[in-house]
């Protein structure tokens, strides 16, 4: 059993910064939207903004349940190349949404921060689920 | 009669117990940087009524003192199975958990992101009580 190296702790904490920081986004998102939007909109443009923002992070949550399901199991906590992957998303998709939020930029940008730090993860976790459960692979 | 503890060929820690008290440390350590410097980032930006800055501060060194106390009790007890310094660290984490509501609703100033913090913490001194509490009576039902 290989021993507990420093990958584990740090995924621990790159996934927990990134999820307080997107719960943060989930609860002060108006200034985004008002950034995304012409300098005079209408109530229902608004109201389509932020639908599309909500909908974005509630996707995130929801791949984050995801990859948390897979790391607390143990079915991903082994491998390293998983957890490499994880730390180096998860820690750039935390500096990136700083400046999502502190600078307030329109909320087109999120998509791509989701594309590339929240969905490449958890669709790598369910591969490996599907290893795992599916094919009875070693979790490692 | 003397009562006396059997000894079983079952291992009897808790995995999900010790899986949550390593993470805990870890979680710990950012969440004492984070509340530090947001409350050195608030005596910045806001003005503090004369001595709650020094309350805030003294409260927050001893939740970590508390805290280093529950998980070196809370780890010993898991490993070696005995069922005291469990049930001490979760008398300590009553004192946490209280801590951490003063942190989360009557610090001076309450930012969104410590609210959310504070929440987490919150759901890991829950379950690590849960877990707790499973792993002692484990431990406990092999009195003779």
């Amino acid at each position: 059993m290989p021993i507990p190296s420093s990958l584990i702790p740090s995924r621990f904490l790159t996934l927990m910064a990134h999820l307080v920081i997107v719960i943060d986004i989930f609860w002060s998102r108006e200034n985004n939207v008002l950034a995304s939007l012409p300098p005079t909109y209408t109530s229902l443009q608004y109201q389509n903004r932020d639908t599309e923002l909500i909908v974005a992070l509630s996707v995130t949550l929801g791949m984050f349940l995801i990859e948390l399901l897979g790391f607390f199991s143990g079915v991903s906590m082994f491998n390293s190349t998983q957890s490499l992957i994880s730390i180096g998303t998860h820690a750039s998709a935390s500096v990136t949404l700083l400046f999502f939020l502190f600078e307030q930029w329109p909320c087109s940008t999120y998509w791509w921060i989701f594309a590339f730090c929240s969905a490449l993860p958890a669709c790598i976790e369910i591969i490996l689920m599907i290893g795992v459960f599916g094919l009875k692979k070693k979790p490692l | 009669m003397v009562l006396r503890k059997v000894k079983s060929a079952a291992v009897l820690s808790s995995i999900p117990l010790q899986m949550v008290f390593y993470f805990n440390v870890f979680y710990y350590s950012f969440y004492f940087l984070a509340t530090l410097l947001m409350i050195i980032y608030k005596s910045q930006v806001f003005s503090f009524p004369d001595g709650y800055l020094a309350v805030d501060l003294i409260l927050l060194i001893f939740m970590l003192i508390l805290e280093v106390i529950r998980l070196y009790f809370g780890f010993k007890g898991n490993l070696t199975e005995e069922e005291v310094p469990i049930v001490t660290s979760l008398v300590l984490t009553i004192g946490n958990v209280m801590l951490s509501l003063y942190y989360l609703l009557w610090q001076t100033y309450v930012l969104k992101a410590d609210v959310i913090i504070n929440a987490l913490l919150l759901v890991t001194y829950g379950l690590e009580g849960i877990l707790a509490i499973i792993a002692v009576s484990a431990l406990t039902r092999l009195y003779t």
